[in-house]
């Protein structure tokens, strides 16, 4: 463990660590609104069945949609990195 | 429908205004240089800032179109909901924390971050202007709307004084007084939206015969076919002739003293139904008559009643008592709600009827979409309208990282970190804000208290049916609302002209404070441009005209700014291109589109050149791949 380079804490590490993180979770919501899109375009009658509490699809994929916004938003502000600026040793808020 | 005025509603509305014209002179000496003006020298609270985000955010469109929609048609209004949240995930993870590192005070800054270049300022400036200009209409329109209730003055008027009073905001204390007003804007309308989507839900739901006037809708029938033919009187009253463009297919005119009651006639396996109905005719000389009496509330006179009912509950009930969130959505899913649809008949002498009729609707149906004609294409399973659909939803995914007036909000904070945090405080109050839009506007579905000729009025009609008091905040919120949004969007153009047209393009040498006057001159012309703009566009419901917006931005700006950040090989002109391209294209195919030639220029849609009405999907990845082909085309740009 000893011999493990140190993490890179830069900011240019940081703001590449999120950009990555922030592609990932993007495609993960995007895929998620791509399925909504689709199946209300192509198969719009499944919308309208209603597999749990009496509520039907479209309500529960668009509140579904809404609630993984803020979940993911939350994992990203949890996950994002902060840097250190190397010239100073102080850590900088981006 | 004529509303009557209300002296604590005009009271709160001018309470409201004045504290914010007041908190916009006392924040005004903290804007004297060009970075207190135009970017709050980045000191916003990251909170503040994501409040302020909603503020900016959540705009006529949002309170009162989306719920408007609702109200009106059901689950379609709740589509631009989850639409415009959905943009906010591609401004989080994508462009809020490069927008901050790589831009001062506008978009164009950020995008020229890397060139230096006189085109990309100009461009980028030009598209500022267009899409603010394009996204301030439906919010002047929202004014107007809410001006006739509130005040009792005519549409124009609500106009004009929403343009006078940001006016007053924008140049008094630019970005700072903006930044606060969009702070508590958007505080206010997300915690009076929970109060009115919570007494909703403890008013539950009950059975009526009309709207809340207490007027019951008279129903005749089922009759047979041969009945109904051979009639020539229902309830007493004798039956008017055909002609002149009435037809007793579709509607039967009963006289009643100097006027008529209207029924519409509708078929079914058990006879002919009649349905009590409205009708307002628009005489050739201008003067207007309802169901025949002049148009007014006095002794001889009429008004179009509010509508809007429950015609069945589950099992019978009368009314249900308080309701849960969830069972709120059951209860509805299996009652019968009253809509209501208008037919327009053209009459010999130039004049214009407009007959409304009921449309018992069950409340599965009310709940699902496409029920709307925005979105009735997706039931119709022909491909065309099926792109349509999908072309609006892409449009309201990639808008809102592309409008003017959002991506500005990202320089008023002080660093990278801040700016994800406020984006993410913006979507959680933003996404709780939608989630209230489906109570409200199913409440106002249901209340009884719908304006028949404006949906926009939705949610403020629906306050009052549970509280003056209420009806008079919400009200003054909504106008805070428009004042709010229209705001950042002046403040926007202006710093596109100040900034990016005069200084970077036209190389004019501006201290900060002359760019800060020329900035505040400019924000008098737009704000002049969108009165005239909202008085001409009265007629449109607003979230559809926000919707073009959204096409314009997003084909516009989003795919030079997400090549830019993640496209190495991307070019000066590549980026000159794909702005220009983007913008000019969905401009001229918004233009040009069936529902501008219908609503706008009063045509058929037939005529129309462009083949469908929502450019996204054609003008957004043509944007994109005018980027790609230019950049590829021409030699690496030196960064600076």
């Amino acid at each position: 463990m000893a011999n493990l380079p140190p993490p890179d804490r830069s900011i240019a590490a940081a703001q590449s660590h999120n950009s990555r993180l922030g592609i990932l979770l993007f495609f993960i919501y995007f895929a998620l609104y791509a399925g909504f899109v689709l199946i209300n375009a192509f198969e719009p009658t499944w919308m309208e069945l209603r597999p749990w509490g009496g509520i039907n699809v479209a309500l529960l994929y668009g509140f579904g949609l809404i609630v993984a916004a803020l979940a993911l938003a939350l994992v990203y502000g949890v996950l994002a990195r902060v840097g250190t600026d190397e010239t100073t040793e102080t850590e900088v808020t981006r | 429908m004529i509303h009557e005025v209300s002296p604590l509603a005009v009271t709160l509305f001018i309470a409201f205004v004045a504290a914010t014209v007041g908190l916009s002179f006392f924040l005004g000496r903290k804007a004297t240089t060009s970075e207190g003006y135009f970017a709050a020298h980045g000191q916003i609270p990251w909170f503040v800032n994501g409040i302020a985000f909603a503020g900016d955010y959540l705009s006529a469109a949002s309170f009162l179109g989306i719920c408007g929609m609702i109200a009106a048609y059901g689950y379609d209004g709740f589509l631009y909901s989850i639409g415009y949240l959905a943009g906010w995930i591609v401004a989080l993870f994508l462009i809020a924390e490069p927008m901050k590192r790589l831009g001062k005070f506008t978009f164009a800054d950020a995008l020229d971050s890397t060139f230096d270049s006189r085109g990309i300022k100009l461009v980028a400036g030009i598209s500022t202007l267009v899409i603010s200009v394009f996204y301030l209409i439906p919010q002047m329109v929202g004014a107007g709307a809410l001006i006739q209730p509130l005040l009792g003055l005519p549409h124009w008027a609500g106009v004009v004084i929403v343009g006078i009073v940001v006016m007053v905001i924008v140049v008094t204390a630019g970005m700072v007084s903006t930044t606060w007003v969009q702070f508590l804007k958007g505080s206010l309308l997300v915690i009076f939206s929970f109060v009115l989507a919570a007494m909703v839900l403890n008013r539950g739901l009950n059975v009526r015969e009309g709207g809340a006037d207490g007027h019951a809708l008279q129903s005749i029938g089922p009759i047979s076919e041969s009945e109904f033919t051979v009639a020539t009187d229902f309830l007493g009253k004798p039956i008017l002739p055909d002609g002149d463009g009435w037809k007793r297919d579709r509607f039967v005119r009963l006289a009643d003293g100097d006027g008529f009651k209207i029924f519409s006639v509708t078929r079914a396996d058990d006879g002919v139904m009649l349905r009590e109905g409205q009708s307002i005719t628009t005489n050739a000389d201008g003067t207007k008559t309802v169901d025949g009496y002049p148009m007014g509330g006095g002794d001889a006179e009429r008004l179009l009643r509010p509508v809007g009912h429950v015609s069945r509950l589950p099992g019978g009930e009368k009314e249900t008592g308080p309701l849960g969130p969830i069972e709120f959505f059951r209860v509805v899913a299996d009652s019968e709600i009253v809509l209501w649809g208008s037919d327009t008949i053209r009459h010999e002498d130039g004049s214009t009827t407009i007959a409304y009729f009921q449309k018992p609707t069950e409340g599965e149906r009310v709940l699902r979409p496409g029920e709307h004609p925005i979105f009735a294409g997706i039931r119709t399973g022909k491909t065309k309208d099926r792109i349509e659909f999908i072309s609006l939803m892409l449009a309201l995914f990639c808008g809102t990282a592309s409008l003017p007036h959002i991506l500005i909000r990202y320089y008023t904070v002080k660093d990278e970190a801040a700016a994800r945090k406020s984006t993410i405080v913006g979507i959680a109050s933003i996404g709780f804000f939608y989630v209230l839009t489906l109570y409200l506007g199913l409440g106002a579905m249901t209340s009884g208290t719908l304006d028949i000729q404006d949906t926009n009025m939705a949610a403020p009609l629906l306050a009052k049916s549970l509280s003056p008091a209420l009806f008079a905040i919400i009200s003054a919120i909504a106008f805070t609302t428009v004042l709010g949004t229209v705001s950042g969007l002046i403040l926007a153009s202006s710093g596109a002209v100040a900034h990016d047209l005069l200084v970077g393009f036209c190389g004019m040498k501006l201290s900060g404070g002359q760019q800060v006057r020329i900035a505040k001159f400019a924000a008098i012309v737009v704000g002049g441009i969108a009165i005239a703009l909202g008085i001409a566009f009265q007629k449109m419901n607003v979230t559809f005209l926000v919707g073009w917006a959204f096409s314009i931005a997003a084909s516009a700006n989003l795919p030079s700014l997400v090549m830019l950040l993640f496209w190495k090989r991307t070019t000066r002109q590549g980026i000159i291109a794909s702005v220009t391209v983007g913008m000019t294209s969905s401009l001229a195919w918004v233009l040009l589109s069936g529902d501008t030639f219908q609503k706008v220029y009063g045509l058929p849609a037939e005529y129309a050149w462009a083949p469908l009405s929502q450019p996204g999907i054609v003008t957004i990845p043509l944007a994109f791949l005018v980027l790609v082909i230019v950049s590829l085309a021409t030699p690496a740009t030196p960064k600076r």
